[in-house]
């Protein structure tokens, strides 16, 4: 029993980073009122490009590096088509989860004739990459929880923390809040408005980005189609539910990687066919807990249904 | 250029400017992976829309898409974005395929309405798996596009158990048993994919046609997507349109996996749908038509003869089909952007009589 809730708790500590690491950046586009649902395709580019690049160079750094230019490039492209050109936001977003589903297997099956998977599993040793850190290991119970989990797991902390500074405590913080409560009042005391969403993209694109390394080169070693798996809409859920405020949206994306952590480790208890149906399990985790957090909100509209908050 | 023609080219040019961008990246593409583009091109268009037969095929490809592209542009009329057809037409498709192998004891009932109680059956399980995100936006404002995502991943991955654990049939893949042959959707020439669906399909498109252009129904749906408050305050009872509209729009999705498995599966197959998916489809297609129910049609059968083509150059030169949905994807990507404004002339110069100052600023924009 003990070792279920280690294994429980493992997991969800290890199934939350790519969320919170997406989540947190994504705070940021959000605030500003821009939706974005590139997200998604951002988690995609990076988990892609980090492997792609290292296959081709043979140095992890190089992959990296080349994942973080990559999914900037990929919000340039969003920032572009929604702040500059004014198009519509979901439209753009969806469009993008399409083309980033598209062109992955596309380059996979014309250079590697293979579109479903890239292993980089030769020069990323997926066992190194879990740390072991002495300090971690010696803590009783939490030593098989807390250890063992890979660089980003580590880093992502301390960088919620510090965006989420940013968030609340700098000047930038409070121009992205209100240019997402009030734009025009924004515009009118002279707030660049356009830039601060410039920023907030830059920001989540370099977090989406670590968000994909860690699926692809922490996790496995390789890429597979698909590889983002809605996350990139989960963490959108996860803004939602924490109402676009950084603290609560990263507690939304824990609760979503606990969902995750539980599929995982309920499916060792069952069959393979029958622990297909656990696969549901973070999805629908998803919709109750928007739900249970829109209520007291649906309450509150005097309105009844179209006020927004 | 005559300013009446100037006027009317503009929405023509905003057609035209995406699709060339979206050649142009898909040639890109093409070239990188070391085919001619031109002859891609052109083999796609040659074997979809120059013989009968490809003819033929190309309605069968576009079939499901005709249909998922109505039900979704019937929910965006409203402004609700039901991107979760993919998801209902697994249930529909999943639903049809069990009643239509019998599991159910389909032999009760006459050889005649086999086949259409198949149909019925998909209706329904598209309607109630539609009910879901329904409820929650009429009663919950819940924001219907993360809960139909979600739906649509669930019914994949519920529609995959439930066949697996339950439902396999005699198969080396995963597949219930194959439908009986009275409940089969006839083909109306056995060698190529379209069957009798077609007609329903261009039926009910028809009918939304109308029924959007033509009823008070369809005002209110055009109302409650243009200005909800208005609705409600003028009296329409928001809340029952909005799940009424994604019932019809979940029961649409639901003919659409029906006929599928029904006309052209013979069984049900998790993911049977994919790359990008006949929901997703007609997403695009949805978004193409601006909604509109007649360019839902036209652009459905552009895009099921882009298919069939591109499976023909995947199997005849090697260009994976991707390609096909990279062009896609850039053709919404680019078509979210106008180009050309239809007043922007008007404005400007009413700009310039305001603030001459700005003059060169403007013509510089």
């Amino acid at each position: 029993m003990l070792k279920i809730i280690q294994s429980l708790l493992y997991y969800t500590i290890k199934m939350s980073t790519p969320l919170l690491l997406c989540s947190i950046g994504g705070v940021f586009v959000q605030k500003t009122g821009t939706l974005n649902f590139a997200l998604e395709a951002a988690i995609n580019t990076g988990a892609f490009t980090a492997i792609l690049f290292t296959v081709l160079s043979g140095n992890l750094l190089v992959g990296c590096l080349a994942a973080v230019l990559s999914c900037m490039l990929l919000n340039v492209l969003f920032g572009h088509f929604v702040v500059n050109l004014k198009a519509d936001a979901v439209i753009v977003g969806l469009s993008l989860n399409m083309l980033m589903m598209a062109i992955p297997p596309y380059i996979l099956q014309v250079f590697f004739k293979n579109r479903g998977l890239l292993m980089a599993t030769d020069i990323i040793d997926v066992g190194k990459m879990a740390l072991d850190i002495p300090f971690l290991r010696n803590i009783p119970f939490f030593g098989e929880v807390l250890n063992g989990q890979t660089l980003l797991t580590y880093l992502a902390y301390p960088i919620i923390i510090v965006l989420t500074i940013v968030f609340y405590k700098t000047k930038f913080g409070v121009y992205v809040q209100v240019t997402g409560e009030r734009r025009d009042a924004a515009e009118a005391v002279g707030i660049r408005t356009k830039k601060i969403v410039w920023i907030s993209l830059m920001i989540s694109a370099v977090t989406c980005a670590l968000a994909g390394i860690n699926l692809s080169v922490e996790q496995a070693g390789a890429y597979s189609l698909n590889m983002s798996a809605a996350r990139g809409l989960i963490c959108l859920a996860a803004i939602n539910c924490g109402r676009r405020k950084p603290v609560q949206s990263c507690l939304f994306a824990i609760i979503f990687g606990f969902s995750r952590a539980l599929q995982l480790v309920l499916a060792n208890f069952m069959g393979p066919d029958e622990a297909l149906v656990m696969d549901v399990v973070p999805y629908l985790t998803i919709i109750l807990v928007f739900l249970i957090t829109e209520i007291p909100s649906a309450r509150k509209n005097v309105m009844r249904i179209f006020r927004e908050e | 250029m005559s300013d009446n023609l100037k006027r009317r080219s503009i929405p023509v040019l905003n057609a035209v400017i995406p699709l060339a961008f979206a050649f142009a990246l898909g040639a890109i593409f093409t070239m990188i992976a070391g085919y001619n583009p031109l002859t891609v091109y052109g083999l796609i268009l040659k074997t979809a829309f120059t013989s009968g037969g490809g003819w033929m095929q190309t309605l069968g490809f576009a079939c499901p898409i005709i249909l998922t592209g109505i039900a979704t542009a019937f929910a965006f009329q409203s402004g609700l974005w039901n991107i979760g057809v993919e998801g209902q037409l697994y249930f529909g498709a999943f639903a049809a395929a069990l009643v239509g192998a019998g599991y159910f004891g389909l032999d009760c009932i006459p050889v005649g309405l086999q086949m259409p109680l198949s149909v019925l059956a998909g209706i329904l399980a598209g309607m109630l798996y539609a009910a879901i995100p329904a409820l929650l936006k009429a009663y919950l404002n819940a924001n219907v596009v993360v809960t139909t995502i979600m739906l649509n991943y669930i019914a994949i991955e519920l529609t995959e158990f439930l066949t697996k654990a339950f439902f396999q049939g005699d198969q080396s893949y995963d597949s219930t048993y194959a439908i009986q042959e009275t409940a089969e959707i006839p083909k109306i020439m056995s060698r190529y994919r379209v069957s009798y669906a077609i007609f329903l399909a261009v039926a009910i498109v028809l009918v939304v046609w109308f029924v959007s252009r033509r009823t008070s129904f369809g005002y209110e749906i055009s109302a409650i997507g243009r200005q909800l408050e208005f609705s409600e305050a003028v009296g329409m009872r928001v809340r029952k349109k909005i799940v009424l509209i994604f019932l019809i729009s979940g029961a649409i999705a639901g003919v659409a996996g029906a006929t599928e498995v029904l006309g052209v599966n013979k069984n049900f197959m998790p993911n049977f749908s994919t790359n990008p998916g006949l929901g997703w489809q007609g997403y695009y297609v949805a978004v193409l038509a601006h909604n509109n129910p007649l360019a839902v049609l036209l652009i459905a059968i552009i895009f099921g003869g882009f298919r069939y083509g591109s499976i023909a150059v995947q199997s005849k030169l090697g260009v994976p089909l991707d390609l096909l949905n990279i062009i896609q994807g850039a053709l919404i990507l680019f078509y979210s952007i106008k180009y050309f404004h239809e007043n922007k002339e008007k404005i400007q110069k009413h700009l310039k009589k305001a603030n001459p100052a700005k003059k060169e600023e403007q013509q510089n924009a």
